[in-house]
């Protein structure tokens, strides 16, 4: 029996804030954190319960992150999310899609044109 | 010296029309003499919004950036107005000392004008507390706020360089339980930034770019053209408005109509102003 999977790590988003630093800063280490706890569970519960104002840059900071390290299939085979409200929900969603369509949408693709005269 | 006078001598309200005057005054005075101090005089005006007195303190800094002052006349009258006046921080701002606490009054609350350099995710609860010590906001209401709030911020964070950092206020009517927040920045706008990645921007498309979402000018490795667009929903489905000024590029949204504009002068920076109805559990 897979006792990661029994018992899964549950990581706090609350916990992971850089209260002092950027939003940034707190997507990152909430990503850097469950990407350490995956390490030795097989499921991890992310709680977003007690997390305010968590905007597309929270959430585009970790799923990218987490995209690097372990590819956004994680999300459904090892992850857990529990969100705090329906808004925070949403805008998880859209940086999710965002982040998705990366891998297909030119715009979010492209290298900025360099123009030479 | 040389100084460049300017009057506001009506009520610069939440209205896309009276903030536009009003900001096409004080960038004229501004700009009319790239040296002079300048003076504002507002003592016949009777009704100003955080929208304003942002907008003062953005241009103050701006000014003593530049070796130049600026010098405001307040206004007379109502006693309402003198008091928002006082709460707003915008007398320490001039005088270079540091803002007031919020103030909580029996007619409205004020977040004083804050500074800030960067999005962190407890910036916006002074402006939910301000709500939150007058009425039981739902929590979504509040995850709503905290969001629009950090979405401007961040979005001045990664791509203005305003050399003065992002300004930003707030005031909560009780009777109207209406907030408004203004946030206001003296960098490069919305039409310069998204040129470095898409020449063919200009301040005809630029905000539209961004309302609708997807276009960035990928100024961090966090921006997915996303946070501008995540305001204007959020602001329509709660049935606020929102303006916005970008150099020459205007947008505003009510719940009826929304259009996009270009201005016959620029505001050197960004300014969000919008407003939202409170819900409460």
């Amino acid at each position: 029996m897979d006792s990661g999977r029994s018992n899964p790590a549950r990581v706090a988003a609350i916990d992971c804030m850089d209260a002092q630093g950027s939003i940034v800063d707190s997507g990152m280490l909430l990503a850097d954190t469950v990407i350490n706890a995956m390490k030795t569970h097989s499921i991890v519960v992310i709680d977003l319960n007690g997390l305010r104002g968590a905007s597309s840059s929270y959430f585009n900071v970790f799923l990218g992150r987490l995209q690097e390290a372990c590819g956004l299939g994680c999300l459904e085979r090892d992850i857990s999310i529990e969100f705090a409200n329906d808004v925070q929900k949403m805008t998880f969603d859209r940086s999710l899609e965002a982040i998705q369509a990366g891998q297909r949408i030119p715009i979010l693709n492209t290298v900025p044109s360099k123009t030479t005269t | 010296m040389a100084v460049s006078r300017c009057k506001i001598d009506f009520d610069v309200d939440d209205d896309p029309g009276s903030i536009r005057t009003f900001l096409e005054r004080i960038e004229h005075a501004v700009q009319s003499d790239p040296i002079a101090d300048v003076i504002v005089d507002l003592s016949k005006c009777e009704c100003l919004g955080p929208d304003a007195v942002t907008v003062f303190a953005a241009v103050h800094r701006d000014l003593a950036r530049q070796s130049r002052r600026l010098t405001i006349h307040p206004p007379v009258g109502p006693p309402s107005l003198r008091t928002f006046f006082d709460w707003s921080g915008l007398e320490a701002v001039v005088a270079e000392r540091s803002p007031p606490d919020a103030q909580l009054g029996e007619d409205f609350n004020v977040l004083p004008i804050r500074t800030f350099v960067s999005a962190n995710l407890l910036a916006p609860e002074p402006i939910v507390g301000i709500v939150r010590s007058r009425l039981r906001a739902s929590e979504e209401w509040q995850e709503y706020l905290a969001i629009c709030v950090n979405e401007v911020m961040q979005n001045i964070q990664d791509h203005s360089q305003s050399p003065i950092g992002g300004l930003m206020s707030a005031k909560f009517t009780a009777e109207a339980k209406e907030l408004r927040v203004a946030i206001v920045d003296r960098g490069l706008g919305v039409c310069a930034t998204l040129k470095g990645r898409f020449p063919d921007t200009t301040p005809e498309n630029a905000l539209k770019r961004v309302m609708e979402g997807r276009y960035t000018a990928l100024s961090r490795q966090n921006n997915a053209g996303l946070g501008i667009n995540h305001l204007k929903s959020i602001v329509q489905i709660l049935g606020g408005h929102l303006y916005m000024v970008s150099w020459e590029s205007e947008f505003a949204l009510n719940p009826e109509r929304q259009h996009y504009n270009v201005l016959p002068f620029q505001f050197r920076g960004t300014g969000v102003f919008f407003s939202l109805p409170v819900r409460e559990d």
